[in-house]
């Protein structure tokens, strides 16, 4: 059963996140709601009696089932390739950036699309690094905007990367990597 | 721009719908095979039964495809004392007659012919076992065997043991008057769009791009502005529903089973948001953008050939900086290389 809270599962969110994609990609898109099953390690320790504590291995892992709305699209046509890219975007409840917390899954959802080794915005997993967490909503994709300006700026990224890969520059506005630019103004 | 008066276009766009036109034409030796054996099944039928034989179908809406693979007739059986119809004789009788009839007649010029009439819903189909463009598996024809209707307007034809209401005669003169009137553009953009049709999983059937069509492309036009058009036109009207019998006779024109109407609006929406992009590279200045957009519209390298992938980057690379001259992010929208909207002048970024 969903999560009540869980807004993937909330028609009121989901149905105008989705309808202009669908509009446009009928079909071509498909939406899947699943399961992830979370293994967390779970550490052991006992308290000896001068205070300290030691840690005597780890007890059963601890099973989480995390719901995610997956939206696939067959593919997407990029300028200058001849066949088109399949995109799988993922929303999950929540979603952790290190040295930026955790933030509403709503507005970062998961983007993946083909893959390339050295490009300089692609997280570890592969996913497509779009767009800056803090700044501000307009220049930034959020679940207020459609699924399809999010598909708009994935055929973009993939040009992006395919131009950078030939000519080693990256030639659209780009941020600083990790939170430094916070730390900066905080500071 | 409206229909009234054909527009000259010269640009890259339309040039290569032309091209991409001559593709597909049927050749006028593989046109006049295909009719010689129309004309001698015909003349089989009114052997046997006498009455009139009619013709539709691409060849002769003046449509038809390469390859071309099949032809379609009709003939209206007299059926003086009333004994066939809705409520009376199904017409399997009159179809085992039509199929003797064009066995006896053909066998001999034909010696693979093969004629099938049962379990089918409406025609019987004539398998000659020879080609008419070489290199096909074959080239058939569907006859339709057809009564009058005595009250009403139109013909019944079969519908396995029933019959169903139609207008065959009226639908052909209907394309006929259309493609006077635009002086042969309805034909041609026609074609088009059943190739784009046929390589998209054909979401309706020839006929109901014509039946569109009939709606919209009302005056001689390019085929730039017959694909615009007519796509504008289908969204809207499938939208609403299925589309009418132009003649007003049947039911509406069913779509493809495998798909949901609003899948096939949303289809049609995603190919005139490619075409668009399209014009709008020509408006540019960038006809090789445009002409690659075409490729992405059709979808077949055979009949609209993407140009130079290499190139294409290059030029998109300019045109890219053009649009987008500032590294800076800034509030407003900024150009995309996407057929579906606006680009959010995101910074890209990561972790």
């Amino acid at each position: 059963m969903p999560d009540p809270e869980w807004y993937g599962a909330d028609a009121a969110w989901f149905v105008p996140l989705e309808r202009d994609a669908f509009r446009l990609f009928g079909h071509r898109l498909r939406v899947e709601y699943v399961w992830s099953i979370l293994r967390h390690a779970n550490p052991c320790a006992v308290e000896l009696s001068c205070g300290t504590w030691i840690g005597v291995g780890f007890g059963s892992p601890r099973i989480e089932a995390v719901p995610r709305r997956r939206y696939h699209l067959d593919g997407v046509d990029v300028v200058g390739r001849t066949e088109r890219v399949p995109v799988v975007i993922e929303f999950r409840p929540q979603r952790y950036f290190p040295g930026g917390g955790v933030r509403d899954g709503r507005d970062f959802p998961v983007v993946y699309a083909g893959a390339m080794e050295n490009s300089p915005h692609r997280y570890e997993d592969g996913a497509l690094c779009l767009y800056y967490p803090d700044d501000p909503s307009e220049q930034r994709w959020t679940a207020e905007k459609s699924l399809a300006e999010l598909i708009v700026l994935v055929q973009d990224h993939l040009f992006l990367e395919d131009t950078y890969a030939e000519t080693g520059e990256w030639i659209a506005p780009q941020a600083d990597h990790g939170f430094t630019e916070e730390a900066r103004r905080a500071a | 721009m409206t229909l009234l008066d054909i527009s000259i276009r010269t640009g890259t766009v339309e040039h290569a719908l032309n091209e991409a036109r001559s593709r597909i034409q049927v050749t006028p030796e593989e046109l006049d095979e295909a009719r010689r054996r129309r004309d001698a099944i015909a003349a089989a039928l009114k052997r046997e039964f006498g009455g009139r034989t009619y013709v539709n179908g691409s060849i002769a809406h003046g449509d038809a495809l390469n390859p071309l693979t099949d032809v379609d007739l009709g003939i209206v059986i007299p059926d003086p004392d009333g004994l066939y119809g809705p409520g009376l004789r199904g017409p399997g009788v009159l179809q085992e007659r039509a199929a003797d009839a064009i066995r006896r007649e053909l066998k001999d010029e034909y010696p693979k012919l093969r004629v099938e009439h049962l379990n089918r819903r409406r025609s019987i189909l004539v398998r000659f076992g020879d080609p008419v463009t070489p290199g096909q598996a074959d080239f058939t024809a569907d006859v339709i065997t057809a009564i009058d209707n005595r009250t009403d307007v139109g013909l019944y034809i079969p519908n396995h043991r029933t019959w169903d209401r139609s207008h065959p005669e009226r639908h052909t003169e209907l394309v006929k008057e259309a493609n006077a009137v635009t002086r042969s553009t309805f034909a041609r953009g026609t074609r088009l769009m059943k190739h784009w049709n046929r390589k998209h999983d054909r979401p309706i059937c020839s006929w109901n791009i014509k039946a569109l069509a009939l709606g919209c492309i009302i005056a001689p036009v390019t085929m730039t502005d017959y694909i615009s058009t007519w796509l504008d036109y289908a969204v809207e009207q499938l939208s609403i529903g299925e589309t009418p019998d132009p003649a007003r006779v049947a039911g509406p024109i069913k779509i493809n089973e495998k798909f949901t109407r609003l899948q096939v609006v949303a289809a049609f929406r995603q190919a005139k948001a490619d075409f668009d992009l399209a014009l709008q590279y020509e408006r540019e200045g960038y006809p090789i953008l445009a002409l690659n957009q075409l490729a992405i519209f059709f979808g077949d390298e055979a009949v609209m050939p993407k140009p130079d992938q290499d190139e294409v980057k290059r030029v998109a690379r300019e045109r890219w900086r053009e649009k987008n001259p500032s590294l800076v992010s800034t509030p407003a929208a900024t150009s995309s290389t996407s057929a579906y909207g606006d680009r959010i002048p995101v910074r890209s970024w990561a972790c």
